[in-house]
């Protein structure tokens, strides 16, 4: 009877610690399976184990381009283990969707026979409406909204994501204070970082302030896919450097090659010693080729960034939306490490090229195939800690105190007050100044817009304010770690602070 | 076999004539690289990078087959000093060591000129797109094509009128380049292709530059069968040679 009884546990330990194949996928896009285009939102992907532990490699491609032009992919990689016997959720922040292709999952795991292929479909004519989400218990909203406005309530925590960006996929949120107080630290924290950022995010007391048309309109589907930029500016990368020698430097080396052969072949008499001359001499020079020769191929690289920083005043945290251009002369795979602070990175679409290969992110490491003699693009959104400290005084005159205790130069800022604008100059790393500025002073109309509009950022990024200081970072803010590779960047970022409140 | 044309190959590399021709040939590479090497500003608009290694290793054998059939053939000036007729005359060595070493001297020779080529064929093959290390194979072909050119060389050096020697060494320089044109299907077996091919080259005027492996295992088989073929024939002219002309005193 032991003996049975021991074999029976036995077999139930290697039953147990070995996969039945039962592991179950279920992807949701949006929260609670709703969000609006053009915008960020997530995507939930929940893994349900029902076996023994397992290991299964997740691919999700986001695909933007045009039907028969081309496209850009990104292929987002994870391997993850689940646990026996439990359930695991993967939220996935996904950049703004283009609606001509859906979206792919890939679930796979050999030692659990899961092979789960998914492409999330959507109706466009839905996710054009605007979205209005009530967390907690709903209550009466005294707005007028349109007929075709989806108001969702949602009162289970776990439909909320915990990326403070994925909240842009709704045009408001209101949030019952009861449960507000049941959500956990993590949750609190990405709803204020969203109310910080984007002011979309209200509890039911502060309805009474905001007024009684918010004006919410269903987006436009746009012909070209939603991007940072309306067009790729190729200043930024025109009429760079290249980090590899140039012709004097090469005209330079091959000629005091030639002037050592001669030297060595005039004043060394002996046949022995002119071999080992020649030979040393020449071990030298071939290995210093061979050396600028790899140095050519890998520093053939120019890039450029271009960004909007958004500085929210109240926390020293800012919002980047960084666009990257990138050209080399050759075919070669750029990796490079991505930093903690860098919430998503995807490859746009803004011209019709064939053959350009997937960006592949894949453990906070990301792989960009470049074309020979093609340029691709990157670009990315992170939240940076930028200790700006700015204190502005209304009084009969504006008293505006800048304290710049970041790593940057920023130049040429300027006050805008009400679209008018007060030039205020540079202000230097870990320098602090003060301004005061008579309204009579202003300019007539601010510049602001038409900078914007030569700088081809798209009218959705950057937020409307009535009165702010904006400058210029000349210096690279998105810190990719290309491996291997000397290369120079131009930068030019704009950097926005606000100063009041705006609604 | 007494390593005799060491001697001579220590003679070349220490003639200042010589010197003149190397430093000519390295500054003359140098200018041509300094040339086309790409621009370090990217200009958008106008960027190109150009296939360096196709000019360079061309030009390079070019030079190369040519001065291995001037030396072999003694129709350099500097050569004259060396003339096979004179080794035949007064070296105490037999015919067949006297050809044989003339090879390798010459063979050496052209093999060290190649290897001092090498830092500026390494930096025009990185700096050429489409990128694809090809050094290797260039000078390995270079040296296999310069085989020809020297038996040729040493076959015309039997000739002792010097005009009907200079106009051999050159008739047999240009027929090398032209045969390709006169009869396509010899194209994949003559040194042009082969060269054109280690320097990513798809197409020359009229010819599809094809080199693959089974047109290498022919090249070499036969350019060593033949190279030797040549050697013996000189072997063979340089015996009557001597045998019309016995009353020469020689050491041996």
């Amino acid at each position: 009877m032991r003996k049975l009884l021991l074999f029976i546990f036995i077999f139930l330990i290697i039953f147990s610690s070995r996969s039945l194949g039962e592991v179950e996928v279920r992807s949701v896009l949006g929260i609670s399976g709703e969000w609006k285009i053009n915008r960020w939102c997530p995507l939930f992907i929940h893994f349900k184990n029902l076996g023994g532990k397992v290991k299964v490699d997740l691919e999700i491609l986001f695909t933007q381009g045009l039907r028969f032009a081309g496209n850009s992919k990104t292929i987002y990689k994870q391997t993850l283990e689940i646990p026996s016997l439990s359930t695991r959720t993967i939220e996935i922040l996904l950049p703004p969707i283009d609606f001509r292709y859906p979206i792919e999952i890939k679930a796979i795991s050999k030692e659990a026979n899961l092979d789960y292929i998914e492409k999330i479909e959507f109706n466009i004519e839905k996710v054009i409406l605007p979205l209005v989400f009530i967390l907690g218990e709903k209550k009466d909203l005294p707005f007028s909204f349109s007929p075709k406005t989806r108001i969702i309530n949602i009162i289970n925590e776990k439909l909320l994501p915990i990326n403070y960006k994925s909240y842009d996929s709704a045009d408001y949120i209101f949030i019952d204070y009861n449960f507000w107080q049941t959500l956990s630290p993590s949750k609190k924290n990405a709803l204020r970082l969203f109310r910080i950022f984007e002011r979309r995010v209200f509890f039911f007391e502060e309805i009474k302030n905001l007024p009684k048309n918010l004006n919410l309109i269903s987006s436009k589907i746009q012909f070209f896919p939603p991007t940072f930029l309306e067009s790729p500016d190729l200043y930024l990368i025109d009429m760079q450097s290249f980090s590899y020698p140039n012709r004097l430097q090469i005209l330079i080396f091959l000629s005091f090659y030639s002037f050592s052969l001669y030297l060595l072949k005039r004043l060394i008499k002996s046949f022995k010693y002119l071999i080992l001359s020649l030979f040393l001499s020449l071990s030298f020079f071939i290995i210093l080729s061979f050396l600028i020769g790899f140095k050519f191929k890998q520093d053939s690289l120019i890039v450029g960034e271009k960004g909007i920083v958004y500085l929210s005043p109240e926390k020293e945290i800012a919002e980047i939306y960084s666009h990257l251009i990138f050209f080399s002369p050759y075919k070669r795979d750029l990796v490079f490490s991505i930093q903690p602070n860098i919430l998503q990175i995807y490859q746009p679409f803004y011209q019709p090229k064939r053959n350009i290969g997937p960006l592949k992110i894949e453990e906070k490491k990301g792989v960009l195939s470049l074309e020979k003699n093609k340029i691709s693009y990157l670009e990315a959104l992170s939240l940076v800690l930028l200790p700006i400290r700015v204190s502005y005084e209304n009084k009969d005159f504006i008293k505006i105190r800048v304290e710049n205790n970041s790593e940057y130069n920023i130049e040429n800022l300027i006050f805008t007050f009400e679209n008018r604008d007060f030039y205020l100059g540079d202000l230097k790393k870990g320098e602090t100044k003060t301004w005061n500025v008579n309204l009579k002073n202003l300019e007539k109309e601010s510049s602001f817009s038409s900078v914007i509009s030569k700088w081809k950022i798209k009218n959705g990024i950057i937020k409307e304010e009535e009165i702010f200081i904006w400058g210029k970072i000349k210096e690279s803010l998105i810190k990719l770690d290309i491996e291997k590779t000397k290369y120079n960047i131009r930068a030019e970022n704009i950097i926005i602070l606000p100063l009041l409140r705006g609604g | 076999m007494i390593l005799w044309w060491t001697k001579e190959l220590e003679l070349r590399l220490k003639s200042k004539r010589y010197i003149k021709i190397e430093i000519t040939i390295i500054l003359f590479l140098t200018l041509l690289l300094v040339l086309f090497w790409p621009d370090s500003t990217l200009n958008v608009k106008t960027f190109n990078i150009s296939n360096l290694s196709l000019v360079n290793f061309t030009l390079q054998a070019l030079i190369i087959f040519y001065l291995s059939s001037l030396i072999a053939s003694g129709n350099l000036l500097a050569e004259k000093e060396f003339k096979i007729f004179d080794l035949v005359k007064y070296a105490p060595e037999k015919i067949w060591n006297i050809v044989l070493g003339k090879f390798l001297s010459v063979f050496s020779y052209i093999l060290i000129l190649v290897i001092l080529l090498l830092p500026i064929n390494i930096l025009a093959n990185y700096a050429s797109s489409p990128f694809e290390i090809r050094i290797y194979y260039f000078t390995f072909l270079v040296l296999l094509d310069s085989l020809i050119f020297i038996s040729f060389g040493i076959l015309w050096s039997t000739i002792y009128n010097p005009t009907l020697n200079w106009t051999a060494h050159w008739l047999n320089y240009l027929l090398f380049l032209f045969l390709p044109f006169l009869i396509p299907i010899l194209n994949p077996y003559l040194p042009l292709n082969n060269i054109l091919w280690a320097g990513m080259a798809q197409r020359i005027l009229s010819l599809d530059v094809v080199f693959e492996f089974s047109h290498f295992l022919t090249v070499f088989f036969s350019y060593l069968s033949l190279s030797s073929l040549l050697l013996f024939i000189s072997q063979l002219k340089l015996k009557s040679w001597r045998k019309n002309n016995e009353n020469f005193s020689r050491n041996k």
